[in-house]
């Protein structure tokens, strides 16, 4: 009998357990969906021709936001990109996997991914705009946000490089090549798709960034960027901008834009990955 | 080929780190001979292949003394050039590994390292490394489809011509059937059989049938020793060695 | 390219020597019941020559039979025709053996230059004689209608042997005949009692199953 019951029980707590689960999944799927719903219904109507792409004037325009958000990924990622793909396959192909270098390059790594980004608006801040005397430009803004998202792209290639099963080395060094030969020609093209997939995501952190930016590119939305060394504006910049100026519509139909761009940045990168996730691991 | 490619190792000891995998290894491969290395698991059979192409250079704290000749050149001298060893001493896995790109690309994969780029020879390595390998016809019109989509039994035959395509003089293999059905071990066992004519080829191999079927010459591997090496139809109808006998009668210890 | 092309060849070799040694020990057989029949020592020397080309053929197809069980497990029906082939090479030797022995006293008899020619006898060689082209053409062809009579070609041949021995007795023909007579006779029945071995084989070479086990259920 004592049998039967702790059975029931079991089966008690199963249901609870499932209802439990249940229930965050659902207040997970509500906020989400509550802020999408928000965000489009007061942003919505106010999306115009002269939001996007008429000159600021009379009427305000993210058209400045647009180009600067462009002039942002440009920067941080043609400078994060080589060096985090480089470190990456520093640490996979060329170090030994439980080396002490290795390990404390890893602790730095996964510090510089946890430092809050403020901090690195601060840093920004001081080296760029102040001891730099850059003043307020996009490019200092896009170098701090490289510094940003150098762990991603490191940590993301290092696990698709480190997903490149062995044996397509060992062929490739068993039929003479080099190391070189082999990164480039076998380790480097199989890994290629999870390497683009971290760079699209880098891309999506650059755009949703905000902190970093106020503090380093000056925040002028009004004036189309002319270059580099320019004072900009972002998407994110521009919401935070409208919001506290008196243009609550604004701000939410610039929350739109960033939010359907954010959102289709991540289904191309989730896309890429199915699509070449099989081709990644040749024969596991 | 007129140069001899034989095989002479000569008291050669290996260790990883502490451990010893490889103990006073004395042997001599022919060239244009089959040799089967067979023994229980962890012997020393791929430590000792992966001897001969230097393929041990890539594993931590792996130690060699002794010597190894391969066509009257040792392999561990100073200045050996790594590259070209590994051109002439091809090697065939385990598990098939063709590289995620087309047919075509494996193949050619080698000769563009030794710097091949015109296309009409690569053109012509590439369909004489296929017919070797006994693929060409099977291949011939999806040179341009990924390596991938073939068979497992084709991917390995893939590996093969891959290997040949390098222009090899001996090729290892290790238990290059394992993974593969009958039909596929038939048709690479055949192959082997072709190939030898042209090439020296060392095979380890867990399956003793096989060993009897392709190999002129045996070596019995135990605990990183080679116990008993000769003529295969002796050592399976005479072995000397009590172990041997022990092993290959399916009676352990 | 054919699966296995070279055992296949060697399989195919080890068993087209056998039956040119099939078609040897047949014309010995011939000759020898031919020289016994008619007293004749040129066609007795023929035995010695068809023995003698065939030569060491027997040892050759049995290790070569060896070598491919030992090299390379030929399975199913490639293993019943190198076990048949194993046991109807040595079956082959023997009557080849039979054969030489009726062709020395067929020699003796001549020498003899004895009177009557024992009918019986006569009829037993020819039983034997039949029984050896039978056995051995239900081997080479692969079949079965040959091989079926064999068994009670095999009763008459042990009828005639102990009419044979009777005779010898009773009729009391000189000593040195009758014991040449009942060799010859020893010598013809042992033959067919191979022959019947080899038919019995061939059965096996064909369906797999040897009929004495059938016979022992």
């Amino acid at each position: 009998m004592g049998k039967d019951n702790a059975h029931k029980r079991e089966i008690l707590i199963y249901a609870a357990c499932k209802f439990a689960s249940l229930a965050a999944l659902f207040i997970c799927i509500i906020a989400l969906v509550a802020v999408i719903a928000f965000v489009a219904i007061r942003g919505l109507p106010y999306i115009s021709m002269q939001l996007i792409f008429g000159d600021y004037g009379k009427y305000p325009s993210i058209k400045p936001a647009l180009l600067g958000t462009l002039y942002l990924i440009a920067i941080s990622v043609s400078i994060a990109a080589p060096i985090g793909i480089g470190s990456a396959i520093f640490l996979t192909e060329y170090t030994k996997s439980n080396s002490r270098l290795v390990k404390s390059i890893r602790i730095a790594v996964e510090t510089l991914a946890g430092i809050p980004s403020i901090v690195y608006g601060i840093f920004g801040y001081l080296v760029f705009v102040v001891a730099l005397k850059y003043r307020y430009s996009l490019i200092g803004g896009g170098i701090t946000l490289s510094i940003m998202i150098l762990p991603v792209i490191v940590r993301s290639t290092e696990e698709s490089l480190l997903s490149v099963p062995r044996s397509l080395r060992e062929g490739s060094f068993a039929l003479g090549s080099s190391m070189v030969r082999t990164i480039f020609s076998v380790v480097l093209p199989c890994a290629a798709s999870g390497i683009v997939t971290s760079l699209i995501l880098a891309i999506g952190r650059v755009m949703s960034e905000s902190a970093v930016l106020i503090l380093t590119i000056g925040m002028v939305v009004n004036k189309v960027p002319k270059g580099f060394s320019s004072p900009g504006t972002s998407l994110a910049l521009d919401v935070y901008y409208f919001g506290s100026h008196g243009y609550p519509n604004e701000a939410a139909a610039t929350g739109v834009v960033l939010l359907v761009l954010v959102v289709t940045i991540n289904i191309i990168a989730t896309v890429l990955g199915k699509k070449y996730g099989k081709g990644d691991l040749a024969n596991e | 080929m007129n140069e001899q490619y034989n095989i002479t190792v000569k008291n050669c000891d290996l260790h990883y780190g502490d451990f010893q995998a490889l103990k006073g290894i004395n042997i001599d491969i022919l060239e244009r001979e089959v040799t089967a290395l067979i023994g229980p698991s962890g012997c020393g059979k791929s430590t000792f292949i992966k001897m001969l192409n230097r393929m041990n250079d890539l594993v931590e704290n792996c130690r060699i003394t002794g010597e190894i000749m391969i066509g009257g050149q040792d392999i561990y001298a100073k200045g050996t050039d790594v590259t070209l060893l590994r051109k002439n001493v091809g090697m065939v896995f385990q598990k098939p590994n063709p590289f995620p790109m087309s047919i075509y690309d494996n193949i050619a994969f080698a000769p563009r390292t030794f710097g091949i780029k015109k296309k009409a020879e690569l053109d012509g390595i590439v369909e004489q490394s296929l017919k070797q390998a006994g693929l060409w016809d099977e291949a011939r019109d999806r040179l341009r489809k990924s390596a991938l989509s073939l068979s497992g039994g084709q991917q390995q035959r893939l590996c093969i011509a891959r290997a040949l395509a390098a222009d090899p003089k001996i090729l290892l293999m290790d238990e290059p059937t394992s993974a593969l059905d009958p039909i596929s071990t038939g048709k690479i066992e055949d192959l082997l059989s072709e190939l030898k004519k042209d090439y020296t080829i060392v095979i380890v191999t867990h399956n003793m049938q096989q060993a009897t079927r392709i190999s002129d010459k045996t070596a019995f591997f135990l605990l990183g020793e080679i116990i008993e090496f000769g003529v295969t139809e002796s050592i399976f109808s005479l072995p000397k060695d009590k172990r041997t006998e022990n092993y290959i009668t399916g009676r352990f210890g | 390219m054919p699966m296995r092309a070279q055992y296949k060849k060697e399989l195919k070799d080890a068993l087209s020597s056998l039956v040119l040694m099939c078609r040897y020990i047949q014309a010995a057989v011939e000759s020898a019941a031919n020289a016994l029949l008619n007293r004749d020592e040129l066609i007795a020397q023929e035995v010695f020559e068809s023995v003698m080309e065939m030569g060491e053929m027997g040892a050759e197809v049995e290790s070569s039979c060896f070598r491919l069980l030992l090299m390379e497990h030929p399975v199913a029906n490639d293993f019943y025709e190198v076990t048949t082939a194993l046991k109807i090479a040595s079956e082959l030797d023997r009557i080849g053996g039979q054969a030489l022995e009726i062709a020395e006293i067929a020699i003796q008899l001549c020498e003899g230059n004895y009177p009557e020619k024992p009918d019986l006898l006569s009829q037993l060689c020819l039983v034997a004689a039949q029984m050896a082209k039978d056995a051995i053409q239900s081997y080479i062809n692969r079949d079965m209608e040959l091989s079926k009579p064999l068994a009670s070609m095999g009763e008459k041949a042990h009828s005639l042997y102990e009419g044979v021995l009777n005779s010898a007795k009773d009729r009391a023909l000189g000593s040195q005949h009758a014991i040449l007579a009942v060799m010859a006779a020893k010598c013809l029945i042992k033959l067919s009692d191979h022959c019947l071995d080899v038919g019995k084989w061939a059965e096996y070479a064909i369906t797999g199953r040897h009929p004495r086990k059938e016979a022992a259920k």
